[in-house]
């Protein structure tokens, strides 16, 4: 057995066993094409848990999360903690689900033209902000036209930079061209506006209106305290019927291990930011307490490798690094095995889009040594290889402080130097080593970021282009420049497929940077909560169905 | 006393605007630009124009003088401006809400502190080598010798998770001040009984105590006449110059217990580049921690007559 | 104003310590004194003897360590003490008993050199500002408050956040931010000692600054710091370790203890073994510096002596 440290619960073994066959299969590289169903089979937790009783009115939901809530405006949100108040406060037109589908939200049915450029949306009726108003087509246009001026300061206004105009031809039709078309418009722009009253806004401005939010959703803000607590109360009038529990409310627990013992003690129904993987599998095993949902992360656990750096600008160093790289050992010895192995830039759970014939880099040193043999790297007499005079050295920056991560850069170093490459480890926090990326003073790092699959929509418009803001390894491909461009016009589903296939092909071959798993991701609730869904691909869009679950009594 | 006290006060504040320096140079040093932590890790687009924007209003696009003096300028109307990364939010609200918080947690874990060790110190220093003395001195020693997050933690997982007497984490209830006040006043108490101990065994040997002794003064009038007023005086320093020394202890216990204070906002803002924060919290903590040092002086100087603050002859 | 009323006749009226008078009739060295006097403490000996046996461990780190510190046991991480491995695994599946061997080194370089550093910056300024007071005491006390009025590890966070962590960071960063404690004291025994008696006898006798400070007041304040300063060893140590507990100790993978604390700290529920051996040794060599400490004052310091 591979995976070690297993209790052997009987409802557990049923969980193993799935989990290793996926394992097994996708680090042999066989199945993997089917690894999408084998994913959303891992993704549903026991049937036992989803037996349906009536629905009970009444109680407080608890989650702990990591980090404190810095804003309530929908244009400045951003990371799981504050999105998972933000999908209880509002709605955007439309809404992409815990299974990577888009459903209707405020938007009952939608229309695109055949040229992609005019998107027409029909808003449900009777809808009521929390203040009683009903939300019209001109509180959606005032909310695209406020948030997506870049003046407005909100994160979020890059994603409206195609439209061209937003007309309201009635109270319930929105109609947005755009001036080029695109393809993320629906899960990416339409979900991520979320719609606040304009008499309210323009009333009290954007400066209040983030400290005392109005919106759609089906909860509304009773008290927010940004370091310690979130707390939201039911809203009677919500679109699609007053939620069962009356308060919800999210806890700040910075520290993992007292987020682990909230779960424990019975204080906290859910933990909107996971703690150590050792606790996840311990909950995950824990069938009659807790009920786990696991998905895939979108996010690439990966080293980023600066490909200006005199050495790591050669492919084949960074191919060789690949080959030298135990990578399963690591998922095993780091990640308890919790975790898929990267094949390229997107999670196998994206599987409309995901890409199963690449590169793959099987753990081999001496194909390693190999191939810089080949770049002209000759083995010194200290073990460390050389050419010209030049050691083959660089270092690797860790963020300060990542207990999680540091780990894997530990083992990789003991790796590498098996093959006679000298990687120095140091540390910083993630903002100087996203700088120092970007102005060539950090040479490598190690950490978690994704490279396509927000919403479920591949694109990937900062990370993989050459110019992109966080294209943290300044990989630089003219074909994937211009995939990326391609796939962001074309609306066809099928065709836009290709292109991001081609893509992830491309950087398992060029290996921008050494991508090295996904990790499993664990939502795990209370097993006194009742009503959640099925499965999930994505198990934190679950938080946007806390209107439909309850607690049992 | 007058004029000593207006000349401590200007030494004060020429402290405090060197700190004001020192603080706004470090933290700019920090490496990092704080627009991408706004920014955050959503694949989604972004344009330089939203970039420039968001740098434009928070003047991080003007040159750094410019930004200290805009700084220094709003601080003098007590207005420390609004957080980068919490948005919408006054520095003064943030501050506000968490000084509470620090400040009840350190005042009653000083309180309990001196209110143990003084009388625990003086009653073991007079009683040399008693049962007492031995049981304090090593129970003061061992609390010297604990890391204060470890013993956090081992009580976390005793009383917060095995026992479940009291909360892990969290200030929901009263109860969750215990277990940190516990925490800090153990460090506190250790280092007070111990100079306490240490300054009375040292008076009660001086030869004047021995010729007040030789006198015919009784043992209680001695103690309390003469050993304890200035045996306190060392213990006076220890608490002036502890008080900076207990805001940084407060620091990893809030982050411990994740309590929302003081220490856990300036060690968020340092990490996430929340300069305005992050500046406006060492500010508040020096001019506290300079008061304090006023104050201690001043009580020194009350308690120990032998210093002639003015007259400074040389 | 009371305070300007000539001196308390209590204390200066007949002391003279008498450390200021060497070898005025001794037929045995004061340190062999001091020694006899240090001997007599069985705590103070348990803590050299700890002390000693630690720096042997650092030094033949190397060989007593049963595996390398660095090296990861696949499938073993976090697995509890066993007969291979007395202590068992860290949660990378280290052996712990070797790491905690190799982090003796950082642990006594650290402790030792940073308060070190400390002690000899804060005698330094202490002595200048409490005996010349003036300007020169002007200076320094700001300087003093200054540092003094910045929460320590607000300053380490900031700086260790500017320098990025490593071995020399942290012996210096601590080493610079922690003196002002020592300097305070001295200057506040100097401030007190110059207006006494003996001093003014020797100042009277045309001693010169430079000798009154190093022959006559220097030795009497070295109790009280030589106190402090087996503390501050300590407390170094315990400082170390939480800056490591914040994210900024040093540089990984070299083992530290206040590194594997920091480590067993996030598994604490999992895998308390991890935590609780490095927080036990630093709890030992902590206490082990104290009794030394202890020790000292009963043999140096003549004032205390019962």
């Amino acid at each position: 057995m591979v995976y070690s440290r297993r209790p052997p619960s009987g409802a557990r073994a049923g969980f193993v066993r799935r989990r290793d066959f996926l394992k097994r299969s996708l680090l042999m590289g066989a199945a993997a094409s089917s690894s999408g169903a084998l994913l959303s089979l891992l993704a549903s937790h026991d049937e036992a848990q989803s037996q349906s009783s009536t629905p009970v009115r009444g109680g407080t939901f608890v989650a702990v999360g990591h980090q404190e809530v810095p804003t309530l405006s929908p244009g400045k949100a951003v990371g799981n903690v504050p999105l998972f108040i933000m999908y209880q406060l509002y709605d955007g037109l439309v809404d992409v689900d815990e299974n990577f589908e888009v459903q209707p939200a405020l938007a009952e049915s939608w229309e695109i033209s055949d040229d992609g450029l005019t998107y027409t949306f029909k808003l449900r009726k009777g809808v009521l902000f929390h203040d009683g108003v009903e939300m019209t087509s001109e509180d959606v246009k005032y909310t695209y036209e406020f948030y997506g001026d870049p003046e407005s300061g909100s994160t979020i206004s890059g994603q409206a930079a195609d439209i061209e105009s937003i007309d309201t031809p009635d109270p319930y039709t929105v109609v947005f061209t755009l001036s080029q078309p695109n393809a993320t418009f629906l899960r990416i722009t339409a979900t991520n506006y979320y719609i606040v009253p304009k008499h309210y806004h323009e009333e009290v401005g954007e400066e209040v209106f983030e400290t005392r939010p109005i919106g759609t959703g089906a909860f509304k803000l009773k008290e927010w305290r940004p370091a310690e607590f979130t707390e939201l109360e039911a809203f009677d009038d919500h679109f699609r019927g007053r939620p069962n529990i009356d308060i919800l409310r999210q806890e700040i627990v910075p520290e993992a291990s007292v987020r682990a013992i909230a779960m424990e003690t019975g204080q906290a129904d859910t933990m909107t930011w996971p703690p150590l993987i050792e606790d996840n599998l311990r909950f995950a095993a824990d069938t009659e307490n807790f009920t786990t949902f696991v998905s895939s992360s979108l996010s690439v656990n990966h080293f980023p490798l600066n490909n200006n750096h005199p050495i790591l600008s050669d492919k084949r160093v960074r191919q060789a690094m690949m080959y030298a790289f135990d990578r399963p050992r690591q998922i095993n010895d780091v990640q308890q095995g919790a975790a898929t192995l990267a094949t390229s830039n997107l999670s196998p759970s994206l599987v409309q889009w995901f890409e199963a014939m690449v590169t793959t880099y099987d753990y081999n040193p001496a194909k390693a040594e190999e191939l810089l043999e080949e770049a002209g790297w000759t083995m010194g007499s200290d073990g460390i290889r050389e050419k010209d005079g030049q050691k083959l050295t660089f270092t690797c920056t860790t963020i300060t402080g990542d207990q999680a991560r540091r780990p894997q850069a530990e083992i990789l170093q003991q790796q590498l130097l098996a093959v006679g490459i000298d990687m120095q480890l140091s540390e910083a926090p993630i903002t100087a080593i996203q700088t120092g990326l970007r102005n060539n003073t950090v040479d490598a790092s190690l950490f978690n970021w994704n490279y396509g699959g927000t919403n479920g929509d591949p694109d990937a418009p900062t990370t993989l282009p050459s110019d992109g803001r966080s294209n943290w390894s300044n990989f630089a491909n003219a074909r994937v420049d211009e995939l990326l461009k391609l796939g962001r016009q074309e609306v066809d589903p099928e065709r836009r497929a290709e292109y991001y296939r081609e893509i992830q092909r491309i950087v398992a071959d060029e290996v921008p940077f050494l991508f090295v798993m996904y990790w499993d991701w664990f939502n795990i609730f209370s097993s006194r909560i009742k009503g959640l869904p099925k499965s999930a691909l994505a198990g934190d869009f679950i938080y946007k169905k806390l209107h439909e679950i309850w607690i049992e009594a | 006393m007058g004029r000593y006290l207006i000349a401590r006060l200007f030494q004060g504040i020429l402290v405090v605007l060197l700190i004001s320096l020192i603080t706004f140079i470090i933290v700019r040093l920090i490496p990092g630009d704080p627009v991408d932590l706004l920014l955050g890790e959503g694949q989604v687009p972004i344009t330089e124009a939203q970039v420039e924007a968001i740098r434009r209003q928070w003047g991080l696009d003007r040159p750094l003088w410019e930004q200290y003096l805009t700084w220094m300028g709003k601080m003098l109307t007590g207005n420390f401006g609004t957080s980068i990364i919490r948005t919408g939010v006054p520095v003064n609200r943030m501050i506000w809400e968490a000084v509470p918080v620090t400040a009840l947690l350190n005042l009653l874990a000083l309180g309990i502190a001196i209110a143990v060790a003084i009388p625990a110190g003086i009653i073991a220093g007079a009683r040399r080598n008693s049962w007492f003395d031995y049981l304090l001195t090593g129970g003061s020693t061992l609390g010297i010798a604990l890391p204060n997050f470890w013993l956090g933690l081992m009580l976390i997982v005793v009383f917060g998770v095995m026992l479940r007497w009291l909360p892990p984490f969290g200030l929901r209830s009263w109860q969750g001040y215990i277990l940190p006040v516990v925490v800090l006043a153990t460090e506190q108490m250790a280092m007070l009984a111990r100079v306490m101990r240490g300054a009375m065994i040292e008076i009660l040997n001086q030869d004047y105590i021995k010729t007040a002794r030789s006198k015919g003064l009784s043992d209680r009038a001695i103690l309390f006449g003469h050993a304890v007023p200035n045996a306190l005086l060392p213990v006076v320093t220890v608490i002036g110059f502890r008080i900076a020394f207990l805001l940084s202890g407060t620091i990893i216990i809030e982050s411990v217990f994740a309590l929302p204070g003081i220490g856990r906002l300036l060690y968020d803002s340092v990490f996430r580049l929340d300069y305005q924060v992050a500046q406006a919290i060492v500010m508040v903590l020096s001019i506290l921690v300079v008061v304090v040092n006023l104050l201690t002086d001043l009580t020194y100087a009350a308690i120990d007559p032998r210093l002639r603050l003015l007259a400074r002859s040389r | 104003m009371p305070m300007t009323t000539p001196t308390s006749p209590v204390i200066t009226a007949t002391s003279s310590p008498t450390a200021t008078r060497p070898g005025s009739h001794r037929p045995i060295s004061p340190w062999v004194r001091a020694w006899r006097r240090f001997r007599s403490n069985r705590l103070a000996l348990v803590g050299l003897a700890f002390v000693l046996l630690l720096i042997l461990v650092a030094v033949f780190a190397d060989a007593l360590a049963p595996y390398s510190p660095v090296e990861i046991f696949a499938g073993r991480r976090g697995q509890p003490p066993s007969a291979g491995h007395w202590l068992g695994f860290d949660h990378v599946g280290r052996d712990l008993l070797s790491r905690l061997i190799f982090g003796t080194r950082a642990a006594l370089i650290v402790g030792l050199g940073a308060t070190s550093l400390a002690v000899t910056i804060g005698i330094l300024v202490g002595s200048l500002s409490g005996y010349f007071g003036g300007w020169v005491d002007l200076v320094l006390s700001r300087l003093l408050d200054s540092l003094m009025a910045f929460p320590t590890l607000a300053l380490l966070l900031m700086l260790a956040a500017v320098l990025g962590p490593s071995l020399t960071t942290t012996v210096m960063v601590i080493g610079l931010t922690s003196w002002a404690a020592y300097a305070r004291v001295v200057r506040a025994d100097v401030m007190s000692l110059r207006e006494r008696d003996f001093i003014m006898a020797a100042r009277a006798g045309g001693a010169t600054s430079r000798r009154i400070l190093f022959h006559h007041i220097l030795p009497n304040v070295m109790g009280p710091v030589i106190v402090l300063g087996s503390l501050g060893v300590g407390s170094t140590i315990i400082l170390e370790s939480a800056l490591s507990f914040l994210g900024l100790g040093i540089r990984p993978p070299a083992p530290s203890w206040g590194g594997i604390l920091s480590d067993g700290r996030a598994y604490i529920l999992t895998y308390p073994h991890i935590a609780i051996a490095p927080g036990i040794m630093i709890v030992l060599t902590v206490l082990a510096f104290n009794f030394i400490g202890d020790g000292l004052r009963d043999a140096l310091d003549p004032r205390q002596r019962g």
